[in-house]
């Protein structure tokens, strides 16, 4: 009988886990989301003193957002999001026009690390 | 590779952790259900020791998953025929009154080599012995003989014997075995007392056994050769 409750106290911290990195990759991801729109709207407006300023918000928020996802997902996945952040504060300097594209880059990543913790089934089959 | 390593190190204590949960079974003891979980579960530990930039934890998690559920599964399946049914299938008389039930052994897929194989491997080597034989759920065979070629028991011949228990060490290298001891209400006093008998003592035995009725047989240490 214990391996049995054993059994189930296991699966339900399994759950638990599964649950709480969800929870975890959607509010980190939501502040990323937020500094990522900061960039892009300074960058509109043509200030890029605020733009690199964001720009270093998001370099160190994601350094520290990537060691915990890396419990998660998968080294490439997150390598690639990596690269991504680090030519952000160059494009800002260089006024580059793939600034845009380099951001929508990254949140779309960001948002399919999420939507792969979700337990829906185009994840599962 | 430092990371490699102790990926290992925590996959070895997982897995010994994961067997221990599912319990002691010998291989060719499992059910059809545990052996390919056994399987999985060696393959998904591979997976985060060949490659680093996975996460360590998508090899624990479904090695956890796989033993708890197998463990909840054993439970249910103890509680309720219809899950044991359903996980470990059913056993399947091939032979019944003398004769082979060939139709059984076209469903389970059972050919007569491995009828022969089986039967050739508990010492029958004429089919025609044989009164009943079923494969049982892990897919081992299981033979009653005609009443003629069965081996003569103890009651056979009207021998009557109080049945006990066998024998169990309460000493092994030189270390009470305190369990077999109580099961037996051995007192330490007791072996001391036995083995100062047999001009030895517990530091100084290889092996003592003692059955119910407390007749003991003790194999003392070799003395040390020098090399």
């Amino acid at each position: 009988m214990n391996r049995v409750i054993t059994a189930c106290c296991l699966i339900a911290a399994i759950i638990l886990y599964s649950a709480s990195a969800a929870l975890i990759i959607r509010s980190e991801n939501a502040e990323l989301i937020e500094i990522i729109g900061q960039i892009s709207e300074c960058n509109e407006k043509g200030d890029s003193e605020n733009a690199s300023a964001a720009a270093q918000r998001l370099n160190y928020k994601w350094r520290s957002f990537e060691r915990k996802m890396s419990v998660f997902v998968r080294d490439d996945k997150l390598n690639s999001i990596s690269t991504s952040v680090a030519r952000i504060s160059p494009y800002i300097d260089e006024a580059n026009d793939e600034l845009d594209a380099e951001l929508q880059n990254i949140r779309r990543q960001l948002t399919l690390i999420y939507r792969g913790e979700l337990p829906a089934w185009y994840n599962i089959l | 590779m430092s990371v490699v390593f102790i990926r290992a190190v925590i996959l070895y204590l997982l897995l010994i952790f994961s067997v221990r949960l599912m319990g002691k079974r010998q291989i060719g003891e499992l059910q059809p259900s545990e052996l390919a979980i056994t399987i999985l579960i060696s393959n998904i530990a591979t997976l985060p020791v060949e490659d680093t930039g996975l996460p360590l934890l998508t090899g624990i998690i479904p090695i956890i998953t796989l033993a708890s559920l197998d463990v909840i599964m054993s439970w249910l399946g103890m509680k309720s025929r219809a899950v044991r049914r359903f996980t470990c299938g059913t056993p399947v008389i091939i032979i019944r009154d003398g004769k082979l039930d060939q139709k059984q052994m076209r469903a389970i897929r059972f050919t007569v080599d491995d009828l022969m194989a089986s039967l050739r491997g508990q010492g029958i080597f004429d089919i025609s012995e044989v009164q009943f034989a079923i494969v049982e759920t892990t897919g081992s065979l299981s033979v009653y003989q005609k009443y003629q070629y069965r081996n003569v028991t103890n009651e056979d011949i009207n021998l009557k014997n109080k049945s006990t228990d066998p024998p169990e060490v309460v000493v092994a290298d030189g270390e009470l075995i305190r369990d077999a001891m109580a099961r037996f209400r051995l007192s330490e006093e007791w072996i001391e007392h036995i083995l100062k008998k047999e001009k030895t003592s517990v530091e100084d035995v290889f092996l003592m056994t003692v059955d119910p009725n407390r007749k003991y047989s003790v194999i003392k240490n070799e003395p040390k050769k020098k090399e």
